[in-house]
């Protein structure tokens, strides 16, 4: 199926969001393998009663963006949709999501920019109805898309030890962005389908503590800051290089530290560490049962542009014109059910 | 960095680091082996050398301040750097230091202390550690930044010719050389150029220079193939003249050297600016269809307001970038390299090159610059691993007549740009074949 009408379903259009982001690219077009690619698709914005158009009329003049009325006739005309939240967590209003999920015709593609849900249940039924009504649906940021410095590849179905991303940022974006950029490496994983058998929350010293009793390891924080650009202390006061994990200087330099552990069945497991004020890029570490660690820093390339948002338009576009999923539900429910166990609902599909 | 030379002990315990993952870590550190006495006084415990032989060297510097070229390289060689995935410290050890400007903010004195390595007061004295002879196994020549005056056409007069003579001069003194690095373009002088190089040559030492532009990091990571056949090489950059354009003609130079037949050398270079230069753009087809693909690489191009990403054109280009300078060079063979600088428009250095039949290769050579996306210019981390494998296995990674050849551009083009219309340049004949592997931060 061609998709010929995409509709971008907005809950607010302010200046650099991951909604601007993404619509400009799909209006205007986004660099695509040394190429700048414009969409052929017809563009259109559902917005919410009471939004100000003018944000968007240069869209309209200047690059033929319409504006879609969500009435069952459009709904059922329209080939795919971009829900676009706005806190960039599950879209806030849940009721015109499954509206508009029912009301779709089946094999109308959709996608949610941001999370599928703010728990785990949520996002399941969200998940069913898509399902019943034979639409394929799937949920994602920009996290998911990070550039790779080097380009770190691993098989499919590699058997994998423990792995760690190192980040900082506002709680639980932070959290969230660094658990979806780790996922394309670890899901493919062998025995992947094992169930995750703790989650938890850590602030504090209790982040130090699970360090020196072992739930994460001290090595692969080590390895994951040594892609780091974005060292703070002495780095940031002089220009120097420091080895800040060998010298034992992180604990100083991140004064409120916080941390998510989470274990498999199978013994995998993988922390994300938030350091706020020792680190300012995200890194990521991984071990095989062998002793072999692979690291990559997860770049992410400055605004305005974000360029990231280029790969994350063109997994979307992709998706769309395939009908086939760039990441399984899997990864949703994973996400959303984290998003709920860091205590921070915003809006709610539930 | 020796063990020995450290004054005072980590500031850090190491009871938190867990001897198991350590050891584990270990089967990871590909060829590296570690450093003796690794765990007992070294900088960190996470720590590499590629040998355990230990060279000294001396660096030669301008001036050293936070996030001036002298600070990058001293700060590497002292405190090691990340490097494959752990910390690394070079089997290269700084043994001496000559500064030559103590500016306000100065960092000299503060590492010189901290890392008891001298600051001699003259080049033979940091090149002979104040003895009579050559007592050092390699030299770093850092004349970028600090205080120097200009000439009539705009060149800053760094030092780096007047030095690499004195380095010379001690040379023949002693019967002796070691491996050179002189960093960014050789002078600003040609004919200086050229002397440096054949001094390097009589004297049989290995003579490295250039930019960190070709071995930084590239998005996505490729190379050009050995013998493509080339016609053409655009890289689009920001930055000063007689300074930034030569990160851009490197840029450029290391792709444009692996056609088909390698380098044979320069004919003629034209630089513009403003309207002058963007019309000549436009009448170049194929440069303008290289310039677009080269800013599809960009991370950092402008969009207009209210936007987040601007369709590439020559006309948004123009307007977000009036005043840009543009350095058109033909090579000896018909192959064409033209380099732009268009600040306000990008602030990256991105590569397009057209194969005969139309067929482009494209990349962003990536610098997490400091102040932007970074606190530390690590980008340098390569050229310094290059630079200690030169002087550890007294071979150049890559060949000098590169720089040579991108000092020349570079020389003429801010010439060509202050006097107007191209300049031939029948000296610059230089004929080089590139390095067969990749030299690029791949891993």
């Amino acid at each position: 199926m061609s998709v010929r009408s995409i509709t971008f379903i907005l809950e607010d259009f302010a200046a650099g969001t991951p909604t601007q982001q993404v619509l400009d690219r799909f209006i205007i077009g986004y660099n695509r393998d040394g190429e700048f690619h414009r969409p052929e698709s017809q563009i259109s914005v559902a917005l919410p009663p009471g939004f100000k158009t003018e944000r968007l009329e240069s869209r309209m003049r200047e690059y033929k963006l319409r504006l879609a009325q969500l009435d069952l006739r459009t709904v059922r005309e329209i080939d795919a949709f971009v829900f676009a939240s706005t806190s960039g967590f599950a879209f806030s209003n849940g009721s015109l999501l499954e509206g508009t999920l029912l009301n779709m015709r089946r094999g109308t593609r959709c996608f949610i920019l941001g999370h599928m849900g703010n728990d785990q249940a949520s996002a399941r039924r969200l998940f069913g109805v898509a399902a019943l009504r034979g639409v394929p649906l799937v949920a994602g940021t920009v996290a998911a898309t990070p550039t790779l410095l080097p380009d770190t590849r691993i098989p499919p179905d590699s058997h994998m030890s423990e792995a760690l991303v190192v980040t900082q940022g506002p709680h639980p974006a932070a959290e969230l962005a660094a658990l979806e950029s780790l996922m394309p490496f670890i899901e493919t994983r062998h025995d992947s389908k094992s169930e995750i058998q703790e989650v938890r929350a850590l602030q504090g010293n209790e982040v130090w503590e699970a360090g020196q009793a072992g739930k994460w390891s001290r090595l692969l924080l080590s390895a994951a800051f040594s892609r780091s650009n974005n060292i703070k202390g002495d780095p940031e006061k002089d220009g120097r290089t420091q080895d800040a994990a060998g010298l034992g200087l992180i604990e100083n330099l991140a004064k409120n530290p916080r941390a998510l552990l989470i274990s498999h069945a199978d013994g995998f497991r993988y922390a994300i560490l938030v350091l706020d004020g020792a680190i300012g890029d995200t890194n990521l570490a991984i071990r095989f049962p062998e002793g072999r660690i692979i690291s990559t820093q997860l770049y992410q390339p400055p605004g305005p542009m974000h360029d990231n948002y280029s790969r994350l338009a063109g997994v979307i576009e992709d998706y769309f014109q395939s009908g086939d999923l760039p990441w399984n539900e899997q990864r949703s429910f994973l996400m959303s059910e984290v998003l709920s166990r860091l205590g921070h609902k915003i809006g709610g599909n539930a | 960095m020796p063990v020995g030379q450290l004054k005072k002990a980590p500031r850090a315990s190491l009871r938190a680091w867990r001897r198991r993952d350590f050891l584990t870590g270990l089967g990871s550190a590909t060829a590296l082996t570690l450093a003796p006495g690794f765990l007992t006084g070294c900088a960190s415990v996470t720590t590499a050398r590629r040998s355990t032989r230990r060279k000294p060297i001396a660096i030669i510097a301008t001036s050293v301040r936070k996030h001036s070229h002298a600070q990058h390289f001293i700060d590497r060689f002292l405190e090691g750097y990340g490097w494959q995935g752990q910390w690394y410290h070079p089997s290269t050890y700084l043994v001496s230091l000559y500064v030559d400007q103590f500016p306000e903010g100065d960092l000299a004195e503060e590492r010189s202390k901290r890392f008891n390595v001298p600051i001699y007061k003259t080049i033979e004295e940091a090149l002979t550690r104040g003895g009579s002879k050559l007592a050092v196994d390699g030299v770093l020549i850092i004349g970028e930044h600090g205080n120097y005056p200009k000439n009539e056409i705009g060149q800053t007069l760094y030092p780096r010719y007047k030095w690499f003579k004195q380095v010379v001069e001690l040379f023949e003194k002693n019967g002796r050389s070691v491996p050179v690095f002189n960093d960014k373009h050789l002078s600003t002088s040609w004919r200086e150029a050229y002397e440096m190089v054949e001094d390097s040559k009589r004297l049989k030492f290995p003579f490295m220079a250039g930019s960190s532009l070709p071995v930084t990091w590239r998005i996505p990571s490729i190379d050009i193939p050995l013998n493509t056949p080339m016609v053409e090489s655009v890289c689009i950059g920001y930055g000063a003249v007689d300074s930034y354009d030569f990160h851009g003609l490197e840029t450029a130079q290391c792709m444009s050297e692996r056609r088909s037949g390698g380098e044979i050398g320069v004919r003629s270079v034209h630089a513009m600016r403003g309207t002058g230069m963007w019309d000549a753009l436009e009448q170049q087809e194929s440069t303008a269809k290289l310039f677009l693909a080269a800013l599809t690489r960009s991370h950092t191009v402008r969009p207009p307001a209210g936007f987040t990403i601007a369709r590439p054109s020559i006309a948004w280009a123009r307007k977000a970038s009036s005043d840009a300078v543009g350095y058109f060079i033909e090579h000896n063979d018909g192959f064409r390299t033209s380099v732009f600088l268009c600040n306000g428009l990008v602030q990256d250095f991105t590569y397009a090159g057209m194969k005969r039949g139309g067929e482009i290769i494209s990349c962003q050579m990536h610098l997490p610059m400091p102040l932007q996306i970074a606190t530390t210019a690590d980008f340098f981390n390569p050229l310094v691993n290059h630079i200690e494998h030169m002087i550890m296995d007294n071979q150049v990674p890559y060949p000098v007549e590169r720089t040579l050849l991108t000092t020349g551009m570079t020389a003429f083009a801010v010439r060509s740009l202050a006097e107007g219309g191209p300049i031939e340049t029948p000296g610059m004949k230089v004929e080089y074949q590139p390095a067969a592997a990749p030299t690029y931060w791949r891993l």
